[in-house]
């Protein structure tokens, strides 16, 4: 991988929006993604499920589960969110595993909008969860001047987010595209299963941190009556 | 490294209408469907529970039943053979009975038999006795004995109480006898026909003409005829007396 692979590359240009290939990989991978779960739906059995069914249902059970410990009060709403940010991250790391595809994560661009999202998720999430007043309050606690540092906070996390992600799909690969240069076809084999390795932790990194983000900013209220009330003990 | 914004608002827009899309499709079908097959596992498990419960209660009763019926069993059976043993007692009784009664039967008839036996062994004693004794007299006999056979007859004749001979003349009287016949087995001295006749007429009541026959088949003696009325005195008479009286 070069250098100028780092960036966004367009491969087809329609008027001024010149489409890159990392988001018509995502694109073509959101219409693979949607159309294995049509599919999959379409065959759920109650009785007697097939196979590829269980592990589907342990997987989502698995994440439903994840969330619901993370998040007491009204888990289901971030679950959507978040199982799709597993789902979608683990695979869109994977593609970079089939050859002539790169990941969608290996760019910035999508690093970003997904941190972006997540970023956007933990206001609306947590000023639903508790209110516009009591969510903003936080914000100035404990201390009102407090505020720039919180509004900081959410920034950099969120710049670390979509950073750590691209930077670690992009690092992997091109370590694997050098090994390719250098050791021949079979040396990178092994770092082909790191690979996989990588793509499932920074997957499941990904997607834990939105959900602690998520779930920070839903039980801040939580835990500051819950410390109210300590202190009144 | 800088952000492509069209890639940016791509991907955001990708990845919103994916996770709207996997909401859908994905997500909620599939937590239902886990919800449907728990609901439905807790379902069959308590209707197992139910049923494993009914089962037990069926159970109970059935060994309570059983216990019941075992009691009655018993109670049936103890009246059984309290029934049998009266029966037996009673079969018993009549078998000893029975057994008792044919006893006595199998006795009586054995007495029966020997006392058939010994009236057939008497009987044919008196035969021989009367063959014997008749062959023993018929060498015996004289006109002397008869004479005393004669004699004593007139004597008997004579004793007869007035009832018996009331009796003899009433029978004459009705059968309208008009002769004694008189058999001797020697002929009789004129004395002792007159002696004889006499004595009869005097029974008789009247004079009724005598005949005298002479029957050597009577041994020795006399056998007067009066109508029904007969006065015997002689062997062959007495012997034949004898011999029935042994088998009478």
């Amino acid at each position: 991988m070069s250098a100028s692979g780092l960036l966004a590359q367009p491969i087809l240009r329609i008027g001024s929006f010149a489409v890159s290939e990392s988001a018509a990989t995502a694109t073509g991978l959101t219409i693979a993604l949607a159309g294995a779960a049509a599919w999959a739906r379409s065959r759920l059995r109650l009785r007697d499920p097939a196979g590829w069914q269980v592990v589907l249902e342990l997987a989502v059970q698995s994440i439903d589960s994840t969330v619901r410990d993370s998040i007491p009060k009204a888990p289901e709403r971030v679950l959507p969110l978040v199982g799709t940010l597993w789902i979608y991250i683990l695979f869109a790391n994977l593609v970079g595993l089939i050859p002539g595809l790169h990941s969608p994560t290996g760019d910035l661009s999508v690093t970003g909008a997904l941190a972006a999202i997540v970023f956007f998720a933990v206001p609306y999430y947590g000023v639903r969860a508790e209110g516009w007043v009591a969510y903003l309050r936080e914000y100035f606690t404990p201390m009102f001047w407090m505020f720039p540092f919180h509004v900081m906070s959410e920034l950099t996390r969120t710049l670390t987010l979509a950073v750590r992600l691209f930077g670690n799909m992009t690092g992997m690969e091109v370590a694997i595209g050098i090994l390719l240069l250098l050791a021949g076809f079979l040396v990178p084999v092994a770092f082909l299963f790191l690979h996989l390795i990588e793509a499932l932790l920074q997957a499941y990194i990904f997607g834990m941190l939105a959900l602690v983000y998520i779930a920070g900013g839903m039980q801040a209220l939580a835990d500051r009556e819950q410390q109210t009330g300590g202190t009144r003990r | 490294m800088s952000l492509d914004w069209t890639t940016f608002s791509l991907q955001v827009i990708n990845f919103l209408v994916l996770v709207w899309l996997l909401h859908r499709l994905l997500f909620r079908p599939v937590l239902r469907m886990v919800a449907e097959r728990r609901a439905a596992t807790a379902r069959a498990w308590e209707e197992a529970e139910r049923v494993k419960k009914e089962g037990e209660e069926l159970r109970k009763a059935y060994e309570n039943r059983m216990a019941i019926w075992e009691a009655e069993k018993e109670k049936a059976r103890a009246k059984l053979l309290e029934e049998l043993q009266a029966e037996r007692s009673r079969l018993q009784r009549e078998n000893d009975r029975l057994i008792q009664e044919e006893r006595e039967r199998a006795r009586a008839v054995e007495a029966h038999r020997l006392a058939a036996l010994e009236q057939a062994a008497e009987t044919r004693a008196l035969r021989i006795g009367t063959r014997f004794v008749s062959r023993f007299l018929h060498d015996l006999v004289t006109p002397d004995l008869e004479g005393k056979l004669v004699d004593r007859t007139v004597e008997e004749i004579e004793r007869l109480p007035p009832e018996k001979r009331e009796e003899i003349r009433g029978a004459i009287a009705r059968e309208g006898v008009e002769q004694i016949e008189i058999r001797t087995a020697f002929p009789l001295e004129q004395g002792r026909r007159d002696r004889l006749a006499k004595a009869l007429q005097e029974v008789c009541g009247r004079e009724l003409p005598c005949q005298f026959l002479v029957d050597s088949s009577l041994g020795a003696g006399v056998r007067a005829v009066v109508g029904g009325w007969m006065a015997r005195a002689n062997v062959k008479d007495e012997l034949l007396f004898f011999a029935s009286k042994g088998e009478g």
